[in-house]
Protein backbone atom coordinates (compact mmCIF):
# COMPACT_ATOMS: atom_id res chain seq x y z
CA UNK A 1 0.00 0.00 0.00
CA UNK A 2 2.61 2.48 1.27
CA UNK A 3 4.39 1.66 -1.94
CA UNK A 4 1.81 2.53 -4.35
CA UNK A 5 1.59 5.73 -2.27
CA UNK A 6 5.00 6.81 -2.95
CA UNK A 7 4.42 5.74 -6.43
CA UNK A 8 1.67 9.01 -6.89
CA UNK A 9 3.62 11.52 -5.34
CA UNK A 10 5.43 13.73 -7.90
CA UNK A 11 9.50 13.19 -8.34
CA UNK A 12 10.47 16.39 -6.44
CA UNK A 13 14.41 16.93 -5.88
CA UNK A 14 13.27 17.66 -2.04
CA UNK A 15 12.88 15.01 0.79
CA UNK A 16 9.87 13.59 1.20
CA UNK A 17 9.05 12.88 5.27
CA UNK A 18 6.18 10.61 6.47
CA UNK A 19 5.98 10.74 10.27
CA UNK A 20 4.85 7.47 11.63
CA UNK A 21 3.20 8.16 15.12
CA UNK A 22 3.81 4.67 17.12
CA UNK A 23 1.78 4.22 20.50
CA UNK A 24 4.47 2.96 23.05
CA UNK A 25 2.64 -0.51 23.17
CA UNK A 26 3.88 -1.81 19.93
CA UNK A 27 7.34 -1.00 20.61
CA UNK A 28 9.23 -3.99 21.58
CA UNK A 29 11.58 -6.89 19.78
CA UNK A 30 8.89 -9.11 18.42
CA UNK A 31 6.48 -6.57 17.70
CA UNK A 32 4.76 -8.02 14.35
CA UNK A 33 3.08 -4.66 13.60
CA UNK A 34 6.61 -3.32 13.66
CA UNK A 35 8.15 -5.89 11.72
CA UNK A 36 5.18 -5.19 8.45
CA UNK A 37 5.98 -1.48 8.73
CA UNK A 38 9.94 -2.02 8.56
CA UNK A 39 9.17 -4.02 5.50
CA UNK A 40 7.01 -2.14 3.64
CA UNK A 41 9.93 0.76 4.46
CA UNK A 42 12.33 -1.53 3.04
CA UNK A 43 10.00 -1.77 0.13
CA UNK A 44 10.02 1.39 -0.41
CA UNK A 45 13.79 2.06 -0.53
CA UNK A 46 14.14 -0.65 -2.61
CA UNK A 47 11.63 0.43 -4.66
CA UNK A 48 13.01 4.00 -5.28
CA UNK A 49 16.79 4.16 -4.39
CA UNK A 50 17.12 7.58 -5.58
CA UNK A 51 14.84 10.02 -4.09
CA UNK A 52 15.01 10.78 -0.73
CA UNK A 53 12.14 9.45 1.20
CA UNK A 54 12.97 9.62 4.97
CA UNK A 55 10.35 7.92 7.54
CA UNK A 56 10.44 8.94 11.10
CA UNK A 57 9.24 7.64 14.11
CA UNK A 58 7.32 9.46 16.63
CA UNK A 59 6.29 8.44 20.24
CA UNK A 60 2.84 8.83 20.85
CA UNK A 61 3.28 10.07 24.39
CA UNK A 62 5.15 13.19 22.37
CA UNK A 63 1.76 13.98 20.37
CA UNK A 64 -0.17 13.67 23.70
CA UNK A 65 1.99 15.49 25.77
CA UNK A 66 1.46 18.76 23.67
CA UNK A 67 -0.51 20.13 26.26
CA UNK A 68 2.03 20.59 28.55
CA UNK A 69 4.15 22.96 27.49
CA UNK A 70 7.51 22.52 29.20
CA UNK A 71 7.53 18.64 27.63
CA UNK A 72 6.29 19.96 24.21
CA UNK A 73 8.99 22.74 24.00
CA UNK A 74 11.89 19.55 24.46
CA UNK A 75 9.87 17.32 22.69
CA UNK A 76 9.35 19.82 19.86
CA UNK A 77 13.46 20.44 19.63
CA UNK A 78 14.47 16.62 19.74
CA UNK A 79 12.25 16.13 16.96
CA UNK A 80 13.13 18.91 14.90
CA UNK A 81 16.89 18.40 16.01
CA UNK A 82 16.45 14.47 14.99
CA UNK A 83 14.77 15.40 11.43
CA UNK A 84 17.15 17.69 10.46
CA UNK A 85 20.28 15.86 10.82
CA UNK A 86 18.34 13.47 8.95
CA UNK A 87 17.54 15.12 6.15
CA UNK A 88 20.83 15.11 3.57
CA UNK A 89 21.97 17.68 1.33
CA UNK A 90 22.72 16.92 -2.30
CA UNK A 91 26.28 17.67 -3.55
CA UNK A 92 26.40 17.93 -7.17
CA UNK A 93 29.34 17.46 -9.12
CA UNK A 94 30.48 20.00 -11.57
CA UNK A 95 31.09 18.45 -15.05
CA UNK A 96 31.73 20.26 -18.41
CA UNK A 97 28.98 18.73 -20.34
CA UNK A 98 25.95 17.15 -19.07
CA UNK A 99 26.29 13.27 -19.02
CA UNK A 100 23.30 12.00 -21.29
CA UNK A 101 21.85 8.88 -19.01
CA UNK A 102 23.54 8.50 -15.68
CA UNK A 103 22.55 11.20 -13.10
CA UNK A 104 23.11 9.28 -10.05
CA UNK A 105 27.05 9.39 -11.00
CA UNK A 106 27.40 13.02 -10.41
CA UNK A 107 25.16 13.44 -7.33
CA UNK A 108 25.83 12.29 -3.64
CA UNK A 109 24.05 12.87 -0.66
CA UNK A 110 25.68 14.19 2.51
CA UNK A 111 24.80 14.54 6.31
CA UNK A 112 24.75 18.19 7.54
CA UNK A 113 24.01 18.20 10.84
CA UNK A 114 22.75 21.19 12.82
CA UNK A 115 25.92 21.50 14.97
CA UNK A 116 29.56 20.92 14.34
CA UNK A 117 32.71 21.50 15.74
CA UNK A 118 34.26 24.38 12.91
CA UNK A 119 37.46 24.23 11.13
CA UNK A 120 39.95 26.76 12.06
CA UNK A 121 39.80 29.80 10.22
CA UNK A 122 43.34 29.52 8.86
CA UNK A 123 43.74 26.02 7.07
CA UNK A 124 47.49 24.53 8.23
CA UNK A 125 48.75 23.18 5.04
CA UNK A 126 51.55 20.95 5.96
CA UNK A 127 54.09 19.92 3.43
CA UNK A 128 56.41 16.53 3.37
CA UNK A 129 59.33 15.98 1.27
CA UNK A 130 59.78 11.80 1.27
CA UNK A 131 61.25 9.81 -1.20
CA UNK A 132 58.04 7.33 -0.20
CA UNK A 133 54.09 8.56 -0.08
CA UNK A 134 52.20 7.39 2.16
CA UNK A 135 49.38 10.20 2.49
CA UNK A 136 48.65 12.42 0.03
CA UNK A 137 46.78 15.03 2.45
CA UNK A 138 48.24 18.34 3.84
CA UNK A 139 45.38 19.40 5.67
CA UNK A 140 44.48 17.08 8.15
CA UNK A 141 47.86 15.35 8.74
CA UNK A 142 47.90 13.93 12.58
CA UNK A 143 44.17 14.52 12.70
CA UNK A 144 43.18 12.40 16.53
CA UNK A 145 41.57 9.07 15.96
CA UNK A 146 39.74 8.45 19.54
CA UNK A 147 38.66 4.95 20.57
CA UNK A 148 36.94 4.35 23.43
CA UNK A 149 36.25 0.81 24.73
CA UNK A 150 35.04 -0.78 28.14
CA UNK A 151 34.66 -4.34 29.21
CA UNK A 152 31.16 -4.24 31.01
CA UNK A 153 32.05 -5.35 35.16
CA UNK A 154 30.04 -8.46 34.64
CA UNK A 155 32.77 -9.81 31.89
CA UNK A 156 30.62 -10.63 29.23
CA UNK A 157 30.80 -7.52 26.76
CA UNK A 158 33.20 -5.40 25.02
CA UNK A 159 32.05 -2.15 23.57
CA UNK A 160 33.69 0.18 21.90
CA UNK A 161 33.26 2.85 20.25
CA UNK A 162 35.14 5.63 17.64
CA UNK A 163 35.21 9.48 16.45
CA UNK A 164 37.61 11.58 14.89
CA UNK A 165 38.61 15.28 16.08
CA UNK A 166 36.07 16.60 14.28
CA UNK A 167 32.92 14.51 15.10
CA UNK A 168 32.29 14.01 11.25
CA UNK A 169 32.08 10.09 11.65
CA UNK A 170 31.72 7.85 14.41
CA UNK A 171 31.05 4.03 14.63
CA UNK A 172 30.16 1.92 17.84
CA UNK A 173 30.68 -1.94 18.23
CA UNK A 174 29.96 -4.80 20.78
CA UNK A 175 31.13 -8.27 20.69
CA UNK A 176 29.94 -10.75 23.62
CA UNK A 177 33.10 -12.10 25.29
CA UNK A 178 33.58 -16.17 25.28
CA UNK A 179 33.88 -17.51 28.61
CA UNK A 180 37.39 -17.96 29.36
CA UNK A 181 39.27 -15.63 26.94
CA UNK A 182 41.51 -13.24 28.10
CA UNK A 183 42.97 -9.42 27.59
CA UNK A 184 44.35 -10.56 24.08
CA UNK A 185 40.42 -10.97 22.92
CA UNK A 186 40.14 -7.50 23.88
CA UNK A 187 43.43 -6.29 22.45
CA UNK A 188 43.14 -8.29 18.79
CA UNK A 189 39.05 -7.07 18.46
CA UNK A 190 39.75 -3.63 19.88
CA UNK A 191 42.54 -3.58 17.45
CA UNK A 192 40.92 -4.80 14.10
CA UNK A 193 38.06 -2.34 14.97
CA UNK A 194 40.38 0.66 14.90
CA UNK A 195 42.08 -0.58 11.65
CA UNK A 196 39.00 -0.78 10.16
CA UNK A 197 38.03 2.96 10.90
CA UNK A 198 41.51 4.21 9.96
CA UNK A 199 41.78 2.86 6.74
CA UNK A 200 38.44 4.28 5.46
CA UNK A 201 40.33 7.99 5.17
CA UNK A 202 43.97 8.37 3.59
CA UNK A 203 45.26 10.44 6.63
CA UNK A 204 48.01 9.67 8.96
CA UNK A 205 46.12 9.65 12.05
CA UNK A 206 46.89 10.18 15.44
CA UNK A 207 45.28 6.95 17.17
CA UNK A 208 44.04 7.46 20.82
CA UNK A 209 42.82 4.39 22.64
CA UNK A 210 41.07 5.43 26.05
CA UNK A 211 39.85 2.87 28.36
CA UNK A 212 36.79 3.77 30.04
CA UNK A 213 38.29 3.36 33.91
CA UNK A 214 41.29 2.90 35.47
CA UNK A 215 43.45 0.22 33.74
CA UNK A 216 45.55 -2.67 35.48
CA UNK A 217 49.51 -3.35 35.12
CA UNK A 218 49.20 -6.35 33.30
CA UNK A 219 46.88 -4.51 30.95
CA UNK A 220 48.56 -2.42 29.95
CA UNK A 221 51.66 -5.20 29.43
CA UNK A 222 49.54 -6.80 27.11
CA UNK A 223 49.06 -3.86 24.93
CA UNK A 224 52.37 -2.79 24.52
CA UNK A 225 53.34 -6.06 23.55
CA UNK A 226 50.41 -5.98 20.46
CA UNK B 1 50.45 6.24 12.05
CA UNK B 2 51.01 7.08 16.00
CA UNK B 3 48.90 5.44 18.95
CA UNK B 4 48.66 6.23 22.08
CA UNK B 5 46.86 4.47 25.02
CA UNK B 6 45.42 6.07 27.90
CA UNK B 7 42.93 5.50 30.39
CA UNK B 8 39.83 7.85 30.94
CA UNK B 9 38.71 8.07 34.77
CA UNK B 10 35.54 9.40 35.50
CA UNK B 11 34.70 7.73 38.89
CA UNK B 12 37.53 9.09 41.53
CA UNK B 13 36.78 12.81 41.69
CA UNK B 14 38.63 15.08 43.73
CA UNK B 15 37.44 16.41 46.82
CA UNK B 16 37.48 20.00 46.48
CA UNK B 17 37.18 22.57 49.39
CA UNK B 18 35.96 26.11 49.51
CA UNK B 19 38.65 28.75 49.87
CA UNK B 20 38.05 30.76 52.96
CA UNK B 21 37.61 34.09 51.51
CA UNK B 22 34.93 33.25 48.94
CA UNK B 23 34.53 36.27 46.67
CA UNK B 24 32.98 35.13 43.75
CA UNK B 25 32.96 37.13 40.64
CA UNK B 26 30.06 36.64 37.98
CA UNK B 27 31.08 35.27 34.60
CA UNK B 28 32.02 37.70 32.23
CA UNK B 29 29.79 37.69 29.08
CA UNK B 30 32.01 38.21 26.13
CA UNK B 31 31.22 41.63 23.83
CA UNK B 32 29.19 40.75 21.37
CA UNK B 33 29.49 43.00 18.78
CA UNK B 34 25.50 44.43 18.32
CA UNK B 35 24.46 45.35 14.32
CA UNK B 36 25.33 42.13 12.89
CA UNK B 37 23.08 39.49 13.84
CA UNK B 38 24.89 36.95 11.82
CA UNK B 39 28.20 37.12 13.44
CA UNK B 40 26.88 36.73 17.08
CA UNK B 41 28.94 34.38 19.14
CA UNK B 42 27.08 33.26 22.34
CA UNK B 43 29.49 31.62 25.03
CA UNK B 44 27.53 29.04 27.33
CA UNK B 45 27.63 30.05 31.34
CA UNK B 46 25.70 27.29 32.38
CA UNK B 47 29.27 25.34 33.26
CA UNK B 48 32.77 26.05 34.02
CA UNK B 49 35.28 23.57 32.37
CA UNK B 50 38.95 23.44 33.11
CA UNK B 51 41.97 21.59 32.34
CA UNK B 52 44.52 20.32 34.88
CA UNK B 53 48.05 19.52 33.38
CA UNK B 54 50.00 17.49 36.39
CA UNK B 55 53.58 18.03 35.57
CA UNK B 56 54.05 14.66 37.15
CA UNK B 57 51.62 12.50 37.38
CA UNK B 58 50.06 10.64 41.22
CA UNK B 59 50.87 7.66 42.38
CA UNK B 60 47.98 5.61 41.85
CA UNK B 61 46.69 4.52 45.21
CA UNK B 62 44.60 0.81 45.03
CA UNK B 63 41.31 1.79 44.90
CA UNK B 64 39.09 -0.93 46.33
CA UNK B 65 36.25 -1.31 43.55
CA UNK B 66 33.91 -3.46 45.07
CA UNK B 67 34.26 -1.98 48.82
CA UNK B 68 30.80 -0.64 48.89
CA UNK B 69 29.77 -4.18 48.62
CA UNK B 70 31.59 -5.74 51.17
CA UNK B 71 29.84 -6.24 54.59
CA UNK B 72 33.10 -6.18 56.28
CA UNK B 73 36.35 -3.87 56.47
CA UNK B 74 39.01 -6.38 54.93
CA UNK B 75 42.30 -6.56 56.87
CA UNK B 76 44.81 -5.06 55.33
CA UNK B 77 47.53 -7.95 56.43
CA UNK B 78 45.55 -10.92 55.07
CA UNK B 79 45.16 -9.41 51.76
CA UNK B 80 48.43 -7.98 49.75
CA UNK B 81 46.92 -7.06 46.49
CA UNK B 82 49.25 -8.72 44.01
CA UNK B 83 51.38 -6.95 41.36
CA UNK B 84 48.55 -7.24 38.66
CA UNK B 85 46.06 -6.28 40.89
CA UNK B 86 48.09 -2.75 41.31
CA UNK B 87 46.64 0.08 39.04
CA UNK B 88 49.32 0.78 36.59
CA UNK B 89 51.20 4.05 36.73
CA UNK B 90 50.99 6.55 34.06
CA UNK B 91 53.49 8.40 32.44
CA UNK B 92 51.47 11.63 32.10
CA UNK B 93 48.01 12.68 33.65
CA UNK B 94 45.37 15.26 32.65
CA UNK B 95 42.32 15.99 34.37
CA UNK B 96 39.51 17.92 33.07
CA UNK B 97 36.86 19.66 35.52
CA UNK B 98 33.54 20.55 34.81
CA UNK B 99 31.73 22.69 37.15
CA UNK B 100 27.97 23.64 36.92
CA UNK B 101 27.74 27.25 37.54
CA UNK B 102 25.41 27.79 40.38
CA UNK B 103 26.31 25.17 42.45
CA UNK B 104 29.01 24.59 45.27
CA UNK B 105 31.77 22.79 45.49
CA UNK B 106 30.66 19.18 45.93
CA UNK B 107 29.10 18.53 43.06
CA UNK B 108 31.95 18.47 40.04
CA UNK B 109 32.57 15.89 37.52
CA UNK B 110 35.96 15.19 36.75
CA UNK B 111 38.09 12.62 34.02
CA UNK B 112 41.56 11.79 34.85
CA UNK B 113 43.64 10.99 31.80
CA UNK B 114 46.08 8.71 32.53
CA UNK B 115 48.54 8.21 29.29
CA UNK B 116 50.29 4.94 29.67
CA UNK B 117 52.27 4.32 26.29
CA UNK B 118 53.02 5.67 23.05
CA UNK B 119 53.83 3.88 19.74
CA UNK B 120 55.13 5.20 16.55
CA UNK B 121 54.87 2.95 13.09
CA UNK B 122 58.40 3.21 11.53
CA UNK B 123 57.31 5.70 8.61
CA UNK B 124 55.48 7.98 10.52
CA UNK B 125 56.26 11.61 10.15
CA UNK B 126 54.86 13.07 13.25
CA UNK B 127 57.48 14.84 15.98
CA UNK B 128 54.69 15.74 18.34
CA UNK B 129 55.54 14.98 21.88
CA UNK B 130 53.33 13.30 24.12
CA UNK B 131 53.14 16.11 26.83
CA UNK B 132 51.29 18.32 23.36
CA UNK B 133 49.51 15.17 22.37
CA UNK B 134 47.58 14.57 25.53
CA UNK B 135 46.77 18.30 25.69
CA UNK B 136 45.63 18.08 22.40
CA UNK B 137 43.33 15.15 23.20
CA UNK B 138 42.27 17.17 26.95
CA UNK B 139 41.22 20.00 24.61
CA UNK B 140 39.65 17.58 21.71
CA UNK B 141 37.59 15.80 24.40
CA UNK B 142 36.35 19.03 25.85
CA UNK B 143 34.89 19.76 22.18
CA UNK B 144 33.44 16.48 21.56
CA UNK B 145 31.90 16.50 25.08
CA UNK B 146 30.08 19.62 23.96
CA UNK B 147 29.08 18.02 20.42
CA UNK B 148 27.57 15.03 22.41
CA UNK B 149 25.58 17.12 24.69
CA UNK B 150 24.53 19.29 21.79
CA UNK B 151 24.11 17.37 18.46
CA UNK B 152 23.25 13.82 19.94
CA UNK B 153 21.73 15.26 22.81
CA UNK B 154 23.54 12.42 25.48
CA UNK B 155 22.18 12.73 28.76
CA UNK B 156 25.16 11.48 31.01
CA UNK B 157 28.37 12.55 32.59
CA UNK B 158 28.77 16.03 30.82
CA UNK B 159 32.15 15.72 30.89
CA UNK B 160 32.47 12.53 28.76
CA UNK B 161 33.24 13.26 25.14
CA UNK B 162 30.93 11.54 22.83
CA UNK B 163 32.46 7.81 21.97
CA UNK B 164 32.84 6.98 25.88
CA UNK B 165 29.47 8.69 26.91
CA UNK B 166 27.75 6.62 24.26
CA UNK B 167 30.23 3.53 25.94
CA UNK B 168 28.00 4.70 29.13
CA UNK B 169 24.83 4.52 27.27
CA UNK B 170 25.05 1.14 25.71
CA UNK B 171 26.27 -0.30 28.95
CA UNK B 172 23.33 1.25 31.27
CA UNK B 173 20.99 0.06 28.53
CA UNK B 174 22.95 -3.91 28.90
CA UNK B 175 22.81 -3.66 32.41
CA UNK B 176 18.88 -2.70 32.83
CA UNK B 177 18.07 -5.36 30.19
CA UNK B 178 19.98 -8.10 32.24
CA UNK B 179 17.55 -6.46 35.37
CA UNK B 180 14.53 -6.76 33.02
CA UNK B 181 15.44 -10.62 32.20
CA UNK B 182 15.51 -11.39 36.01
Amino acid sequence: MSVSFAANLPKPDDSIIFYIITPARIVGLSSPILRQVFSAIKKVHKTYPESQILFHFVPEPLLLGMDNPAMSYSGLELLADAVYDRVLQVAQRMMSRKLRNDESRVRAFFQEPAFTLARPLQPNVQFRRESYVNSLDVLDRHSLLHIGYLVTPCGKWLLAACIDQRGEAHDLRAWLIPAGSDEFFVVNNVWTFVLGIALRANVEWRVVIAKLGTMKGNEVASKCQD
Amino acid sequence: MQVSILSADQHNPWTLLPPRHINTLPPTLPYRGGKNVSDAVFADVSQATYAIYLTSPLTPFHSYESSTDLAYIPDMEDERPSDDDLDARPLLANTILCIPAGTSYSSTHMLHLNLFHTHRSPHSSSAISDEDTLHEVSQNYHELAVLAKVRWKLRTNPVLPFHLAALEIVHAALDRGDSMLD
